[in-house]
């Protein structure tokens, strides 16, 4: 529980939680947006230069099966940060079911079940209402095996 | 329960509320310094027992280097002799950092029909939230001398250029001003105010993090025009002319008997004093023209001139000159001037095909504010 605190208050931009056999890690990247040789643009996930107010910023999230057994049921949780949006679209992650909430990770439903109160109104939630995301991996993780998920957010 | 409900409703459309203003007003974004940070769980089950991870990340926001400058007014209307019309501008921190600028204030050369000169412009600013316009005895309004000034993320100034408008300004002339507001962030040799757009400094940002200019040359400017839509002519240039005799002598003989009068009898030397007065403005090019009178014989060389810039002038005590020789008196600050028209002293005379001297010119050139005077000396003919 100590260690878990210590690396929650730490300011690398990569840190490791180095349990006994399942193993989280979580990357942060500048995402760009860079123009190729033909005019098509795409985004490019580099090591952070600029974090400024209005750039993206991408999360990577590894988990990494080190034990002898498989890992079932996984689930990865990640509030959005603070002073940070949701980018549309931008979570990702090989044979997951993703979710989000809008309340904080009380409920978690696909965008389109997604609602909040907006003066007074109940109105679809837009991705910026967004306040976690939540990837569920459909297989189980054997061991030995990892599994990558990702999502941007542009900083307030 | 329902009671929360409200609330919860109302503190939503307070906060959406805040954001509209902010996001109106300028756009900043989140401030420098500020750490962000990203903490992943994972849930799992292994061999039946449930268990979970965590892994976070942080990182902090890097400072923007932006800076916005406006004009109150694209132009402002004045009076010639106006004084102390200030010009405002806004210089808005559109960072997201605390920064220090310096202010620069400068004339368009290129639109400054006025004119004015650098050495005219004086530079006060007000941190006030809510300025009041321009008033030197104000306590808002500070007197820039060069001390950079900070001003926060979303902070504002107001800065005034202020100047006297010249005596001489034309109708419908103008000048252009401008303000420059340079950020003062540098870091092991990287200066802002130096760096194109999207230089990264390094460590000179808020709690050091990178600073990113965003702001060509880490500044930005506008400019206002003064134009001069009334014209007051009793502010304007004026020259005064006054001659008036300083003193005459002559010589009456009879039977080896001399003596010297100062009644103006045929044969005596008549001494003009000519006081110009340049009031308002200066003058340019000014030349003084005395046709001599009809019945009077100008003494050659007899051209002096007091020009000294800026001189008070008075009456200077008449001294006869010798007679009959009549040999034009030197008087202290004048200048004995030649006929010649060499156009190195400027006087000249303008003869008759008798050779008499009709006229007398002095050019006296450009001329400050101030009083200039001429002498000359003419002979009544017998």
């Amino acid at each position: 529980m100590i260690k878990k605190i210590t690396l929650a208050f730490s300011l690398s931009l990569m840190s490791l939680v180095a349990s006994a056999e399942v193993t989280l890690t979580n990357t942060v990247f500048e995402v760009v947006t860079i123009t190729n040789e033909d005019g098509s643009k795409q985004d490019k996930w580099q090591q952070p230069d600029k974090l400024l107010p209005g750039e993206r910023v991408g999360y990577q999230i590894e988990v990494n099966n080190k034990g002898t057994e498989p890992a079932v049921d996984i689930v990865i949780a990640n509030p959005i940060p603070e002073h940070t949006l949701y980018v549309q679209d931008s979570a990702k992650g090989i044979n997951t079911s993703i979710e989000f909430s809008v309340d904080n990770g009380k409920t978690f439903a696909q965008p389109a079940q997604l609602f909040i109160d907006k003066e007074g109104k109940r109105v679809q939630a837009t991705s910026e209402d967004f306040t976690q995301v939540r990837w569920k991996l459909n297989t189980p993780l054997a061991a030995g095996d990892s599994s990558t998920v990702q999502y941007i957010v542009k900083i307030k | 329960m329902k009671k929360n409900k409200f609330s919860s409703v109302l503190s939503t459309s307070l906060i959406v509320g805040s954001a509209f203003i902010g996001s109106n007003a300028f756009a900043v974004g989140t401030d420098a310094g500020t750490a962000i940070s990203n903490t992943a769980t994972v849930s799992f089950t292994r061999g039946g027992t449930p268990d979970s991870e965590q892994a976070s990340v942080s990182f902090n926001v890097d400072e923007i280097i932006n800076v916005n400058v406006t004009a109150a007014n694209a132009s402002n209307n004045i009076t010639n002799g106006d004084d102390n019309v200030a010009i405002a501008y806004t210089v808005t921190n559109t960072g997201n950092g605390t920064e220090l600028f310096k202010l620069l204030d400068s004339i368009n050369s290129a639109n400054n029909g006025l004119p004015l000169s650098s050495g005219d412009l004086t530079v006060y600013f007000d941190t006030s939230p809510t300025p009041d316009g321009f008033d030197p005895n104000s306590i808002n309004e500070q007197l820039y001398t060069g001390t950079d000034i900070s001003i926060a993320n979303d902070g504002f100034i107001t800065v005034y250029i202020v100047t006297d408008v010249p005596n001489g300004a034309a109708l419908n002339t103008k000048s252009e001003l401008l303000l420059t507001a340079v950020s003062q962030t540098e870091a092991g040799g990287i200066k802002a105010g130096e760096s194109s757009f999207g230089t990264v400094i390094p460590t000179a940002g808020e709690g050091t993090t990178n600073a990113i200019v965003a702001a060509e040359q880490g500044r930005n400017n506008a400019s206002s025009e003064l134009t001069v839509t009334t014209f007051d002519p009793s502010k304007s240039l004026v020259v005064n002319i006054n001659k008036t005799i300083l003193g005459s002598t002559a010589l009456i003989s009879n039977a080896g008997t001399n003596v010297i009068t100062d009644q103006k009898i045929p044969g005596s030397v008549v001494t003009y004093f000519i006081k110009v007065a340049v009031e308002n403005d200066g003058a340019t090019a000014l030349s003084i023209s005395d046709i001599i009178p009809t019945d009077m014989t100008y003494i050659a060389n007899s051209m002096r001139v007091q020009d000294a810039a800026g001189s008070t002038i008075n009456i200077p005590t008449y001294i006869a000159p010798t007679l009959p020789a009549a040999t034009p008196v030197t008087y202290s600050n004048f200048d004995a001037l030649t006929d010649a028209a060499d156009a190195l002293d400027g006087a000249t005379t303008s003869s008759n095909a008798a050779g008499r001297v009709q006229s007398i010119t002095v050019d006296l050139g450009d001329l400050a504010i101030g009083e200039y005077a001429i002498l000359l000396d003419a002979t009544i003919n017998n």
